[in-house]
């Protein structure tokens, strides 16, 4: 098993919140894609920026939604604060 | 990079020339479509004397045929862009718990491969370099100072000039470092 940059804690069926460290190794939030569709909803935006395959990358602002289609690459950008977010995962598999 | 004349340039272009951000420093993901447009746009401007930029990006522009693409073995594949052989990564569920997916660890496979043209016959070619660390000669090194400075002597770096050769892809790959996602060394050579 590998440590991810980010510490997780589950609150409810397939619906975790994850906080992320901005002190943290910026090379660690690498490019990548995922099993199942996310939704995301920001929590504290801390600065984050969210990038999708292709576009620009664009800030995490407190309560702003953002969906992550299965398959589609992705990254965060670290800010200056902490990031939080709740991440629901729609997967028959989870 | 910076514009030395008027041009009209792309959203994605202007985003990295307001933030200050060099073509080494790519905001796009390795490898994909507007990673290598973002090379395409900036050559066409570099060849125009539109566009002013540090050395590392003088030598993917006017060095390498990044963004281009070739034939080989009948399929399509993009010129002097360095793979690592460890594949992608993917987030996953194992046993219930998260796990990375061939994410290039230290200890891993470090051998890359790129596909390049050769100058003599115009014919692409596939280059393998690097080693599997423990043991390979060639293991990535870039936080090691002294090991970058040994290979570089060693390898006479500055005087490789042929890309269908290892060594030219091994001397270099410190630069392709960012956009690879390995450490950062700050150094042109080993």
């Amino acid at each position: 098993m590998v440590d991810f940059p980010f510490e997780e804690q589950k609150v409810g069926p397939n619906l975790f919140v994850r906080t992320f460290d901005p002190s943290t190794d910026p090379m660690e939030f690498v490019w990548h894609r995922d099993r199942e569709d996310r939704f995301i909803h920001v929590l504290e935006g801390g600065g984050w920026k969210f990038q999708y395959e292709d576009d620009l990358p664009f800030e995490l602002e407190k309560e702003d939604n953002v969906i992550i289609p299965m398959g589609m690459y992705h990254r965060l950008i670290p800010g200056t604060g902490s990031l939080e977010l709740l991440v629901e995962k729609f997967s028959l598999n989870v | 990079m910076k514009l030395v004349k008027e041009a009209q340039v792309s959203e994605d272009l202007q985003y990295h020339l307001d933030e200050n951000l060099a073509l080494a420093e790519n905001v796009f993901r390795a490898g994909s479509s507007k990673y290598f447009s973002m090379f395409n746009e900036v050559r066409a401007l570099a060849q125009a004397g539109a566009i002013d930029l540090n050395e590392d990006d003088k030598m993917f522009i006017f060095e390498t045929e990044i963004g281009e693409l070739g034939h080989y073995e009948g399929k399509l594949v993009h010129l002097d862009f360095p793979i690592p052989e460890a594949g992608e990564l993917d987030e996953a569920e194992y046993q219930g718990k998260s796990v990375k997916l061939n994410k290039p660890q230290r200890g891993g496979s470090k051998k890359f491969f790129v596909y390049t043209r050769d100058p003599k016959s115009g014919n692409v070619r596939k280059v393998s370099f690097g080693a599997k660390s423990g043991g390979g000669k060639l293991a990535v090194k870039l936080k090691d100072k002294e090991a970058r400075k040994n290979f570089a002597s060693r390898h006479d770096c500055e005087n490789k000039t042929d890309k269908t050769a290892a060594s030219y892809w091994s001397c270099r790959l410190p630069r392709y470092a960012k956009a690879l996602g390995l450490s950062q060394t700050g150094a042109r050579w080993w």
